[in-house]
């Protein structure tokens, strides 16, 4: 065996998370090229482990003793150390843990394989003990107070509560010392985003958008509550964000609809830029009084505070100092002819704003920021092996995301839809679409993401706890477009849409639905969903080509904000096979007119013939 | 015409292949695969704990790891192929939890990439036979550990303290912790190999 023992101190002080970046470069370097060295790293992770485990074993005996104190199935004192055991093959041996005998060892087999053959469930208990037991000696080196606050601590659940997402990076070097963070990454309640340089992006939840250029410090308080400790940011703020808010050490800033910037110099003085809309601005209280002054800067106008309780003073406004941060906002610049601007809530293209990996993975798909689009909720993935692909060479020669049906998909930041939908897709489906083994269809798009990443959901339970999912018609549908998901109804490439709204009974209740053809594999179509909801005369249809495949009765309301997920079932591991070139939201049903336009304007782009036929 | 298409639909959907669906995914089994799932497991396990618990800098969070992809492996065991290495499939659970744990966290630490990660799932997967004589080995090698470096160790361990606030508690410097804790690893590894070369003697 070679000898590694010069990479030993490497390894000691990562697995105390002591190493610099240019040891790890070195330790990955080696562990990726060398079989051997990376079983001697492995045999490393295996006595660290164990020692975690023996030098609480004693605890963990006492304490698993006591928790299955009276139960039927187990023998008492099962897990306590005898001085003598019988081994599986009937041989009665002395334990001497002291010595670390051979006979030590098969006692310590007995012992845990015969308490692991009772219950599959103990797997999980052994951890649980186990983390009860360190916890415990933690809790020996606190103080009152302390050991308090962590025996109240909310359950990591709670910690991790997630806020936003980083959804653009460009350039960003982080500060020394700061959370090394990557493109794509969620972020919680408390996450710091400190930047050298560079600029990034952050989209709240609630749909604000923060980007911050380096040097700058932010944190992300609370959900619509940022604290800019320094440096220089900007702000949109759409209207379901109304009150988001702005913390800086001099003033706080409360949002009333607006765009602005704020620049907080090294000095501490602080200047607020408003592009449109209205912010109010809210200086510490005065001591004379105990109140703060409230003052409120409308469009255009800036605002320079140098002390903490003196007077602020008008500047002039400079969109100019803020100009790059604007610009990042927009993902791209072009003229889009003749699609429809009004109430377009969404819109991606495969051939504008799709940031890769290094493997044409898609990292992100950025919202193009057009007409009344003007927030921005990309759809993101950052699971490596959930990253669609992005392909140059796709529909009729236009790039397309192409999803492997097996573990691609997408998700965007969470984006306000109404009642009334049109959806506009340019698609088409592979060959593996009809791989034999398919029993379930696969979905394009569906209404109702998760508040964190699907693989959160394992359980139904999980389901009702963590998303959105329907129990009864009183809450909204879900839109969902794609092949039909049950086994008895499943056709590969048949193309439905609906609303799905929950059950009555055993019977599912879809709203809208409408059911098609199977458009096959390799063919490109432009397909449409149009969902106009009134209780008794509403009306959903579907369109391929522009041509009209059938129309229901749309009685569901769907108006929500929630994450939209492309490429999959919104908890099921039910996944499209196919390539996806373009995708539009709109928050309304598009009149007959417009949508013959937004058609025409994708099929014309896509060289896609349309069917002139009447709607 | 919608009230008779609802009434349709309630009788042709057969709720049971909804069911089914769910019931594969969850993974719903019998008596006797609990008990090939524990078996497997018991093998399986010191590995898994092993790549979760050296990736992980918080133990605490270390073991609620273990115990999440405990739970995951039993929830998904239905899915499991039996052609398959047990060990591999559950590795490639807990290497999706350990990246949705970095992903979930802004990391505080530097941490191996995926590559290097797969790696090392994959060498841990082959010396997976040594993990029980190794921990025998271990028992008796750490009795030996006495005095300082006996309480550094118990304070890195048991009350899972990070180099600074060793090196404050016992008064010496964080460089000097670290080394302290190369050392013993180093010694316990060496008197673990010593343990192993006996024991293949006999």
């Amino acid at each position: 065996m070679s000898d590694y023992s010069e990479f030993d101190s490497v390894l000691s002080r990562y697995l105390d998370g002591t190493l610099s970046a240019e040891e790890l470069a070195h330790l990955e370097a080696k562990l990726v090229g060398d079989d051997a060295f990376a079983e001697h790293v492995s045999r490393w992770c295996l006595t660290h482990r164990q020692i975690v485990e023996l030098l609480t074993e004693t605890k963990l005996h006492d304490l698993m003793d006591q928790f299955v104190q009276g139960s039927p199935g187990l023998p008492k004192g099962a897990f306590r150390q005898p001085a003598t055991a019988v081994t599986t093959e009937g041989q009665q041996v002395d334990i001497d843990l002291a010595g670390g005998s051979v006979s030590d060892h098969q006692a310590a087999k007995w012992r845990f394989a015969r308490w692991l053959t009772f219950t599959a469930a103990a797997a999980a208990l052994v951890g649980f003990v186990t983390w009860w037991v360190t916890h415990q000696s933690s809790l020996r080196t606190l103080g009152s107070a302390e050991k308090s606050k962590i025996l109240t601590e909310a359950p990591p659940a709670e910690r991790d509560e997630i806020i936003a997402t980083l959804t653009q990076v460009v350039d960003g070097v982080w500060a020394p010392g700061a959370p090394q963070l990557r493109h794509g990454q969620q972020l919680s309640k408390g996450s710091r985003v400190a930047l050298a340089s560079g600029m990034a992006k952050v989209t709240y939840d609630c749909g604000a958008e923060v980007v911050l250029q380096g040097p700058c410090e932010f944190v992300l308080q609370d959900s619509m509550l940022g604290y800019l400790k320094a440096g220089r940011i900007t702000a949109h703020v759409p209207r379901r964000a109304f009150s988001f808010a702005i913390l800086s050490p001099q003033v706080d800033f409360v949002d009333l609809g607006t765009s602005f910037g704020v620049d907080v110099g090294v000095t501490g003085t602080t200047q607020l830029h408003v592009f449109e809309g209205e912010v109010l601005c809210s200086q510490p209280k005065k001591p004379a009084t105990g109140r703060s002054d409230v003052i409120h800067v409308l469009a255009n106008k800036a605002m320079e505070f140098t002390t903490p309780n003196g007077p602020p003073s008008n500047i002039a406004i400079n969109e100019e100092q803020f100009a790059r941060l604007i610009a990042l906002r927009r993902a791209a610049d072009f003229t889009a002819g003749h699609l429809v601007e009004d109430k377009l809530a969404l819109w991606l293209a495969a051939d504008v704003a799709v940031t890769t990996d290094a493997q044409r993975r898609v990292i992100s798909w950025q919202d193009i920021v057009y007409g009344d689009n003007q927030s921005a909720e990309d759809a993101i993935q950052t699971v490596e092996n959930a990253r669609p692909q992005l392909v140059a060479d796709s529909l009729n020669g236009h790039p397309a995301i192409r999803f492997d049906g097996n573990s691609d998909f997408l998700l965007t930041t969470p984006l306000e839809t109404t009642d009334d939908q049109t959806v506009l897709i340019v698609m088409q489906y592979s060959p593996s679409a009809y791989n034999k083994d398919r029993r379930w269809g696969g979905q394009v798009l569906n209404y109702d993401g998760p508040n964190r990443e699907s693989e959160d959901i394992q359980s139904d339970q999980d389901l009702a706890e963590r998303t959105r999912y329907l129990s009864n018609t009183l809450v909204p549908g879900v839109l969902q477009i794609g092949e039909p998901l049950l086994e008895e109804e499943f056709k590969p490439t048949l193309l439905t849409g609906q609303v799905f709204a929950g059950f009555i009974g055993s019977a599912t209740v879809e709203a809208g639905r409408v059911d098609t053809v199977q458009v096959g594999a390799n063919n490109p179509v432009v397909v449409a969903f149009v969902y106009d909801y009134e209780y008794e005369h509403g009306k959903a249809f579907l369109t391929i080509n522009g041509r009209l495949h059938g129309s229901a009765r749309a009685f569901a309301p769907q108006g929500i904000t929630s994450r939209k997920i492309i490429g999959r079932h919104a908890w099921k591991q039910l996944y499209f096979h196919g390539d996806l070139a373009e995708l539009l939201i709109f928050n309304k049903a598009l009149s007959p007119a417009e949508l013959v336009q937004t058609t025409t304007y994708l099929a014309d782009k896509y060289g896609i013939a349309v069917d002139q036929q009447s709607n | 015409m919608e009230a008779d298409r609802f009434s349709r639909r309630a009788s042709e959907l057969d709720h049971r292949a909804t069911t089914r669906m769910d019931q594969e995914s969850r993974g719903d089994f019998d008596t006797e695969s609990v008990r090939e799932l524990a078996r497997l497991w018991v093998q399986s396990q010191p590995v898994i704990s092993a790549y979760l618990t050296a990736n992980v800098i918080d133990m605490h969070h270390a073991e609620d790891l273990v115990q999440e992809v405990a739970q995951v492996v039993a929830e998904k065991f239905a899915e499991y192929d039996p052609r398959r290495s047990f060990t591999s499939w559950s590795l490639g659970i807990a290497r999706n939890r350990l990246l949705k744990y970095y992903r979930l966290r802004a990391r505080d630490r530097l941490v191996l990439s995926e590559a290097a990660l797969s790696k090392l799932s994959e060498a841990l997967e082959r010396i997976e036979h040594e993990a029980e004589d190794r921990r025998a080995a271990l028992r008796a090698c750490l009795e030996k550990v006495q005095g300082r470096r006996r309480q550094v160790l118990e304070m890195r361990y048991e009350e899972n303290a990070k180099v600074g606030a060793i090196a404050e508690h016992f008064g010496m410097s964080p460089d000097g912790v670290s080394v302290m804790l190369h050392r013993i690893r180093s010694l316990l590894f060496e008197c673990i190999q010593r343990q192993l070369a006996r024991s293949e003697a006999r």
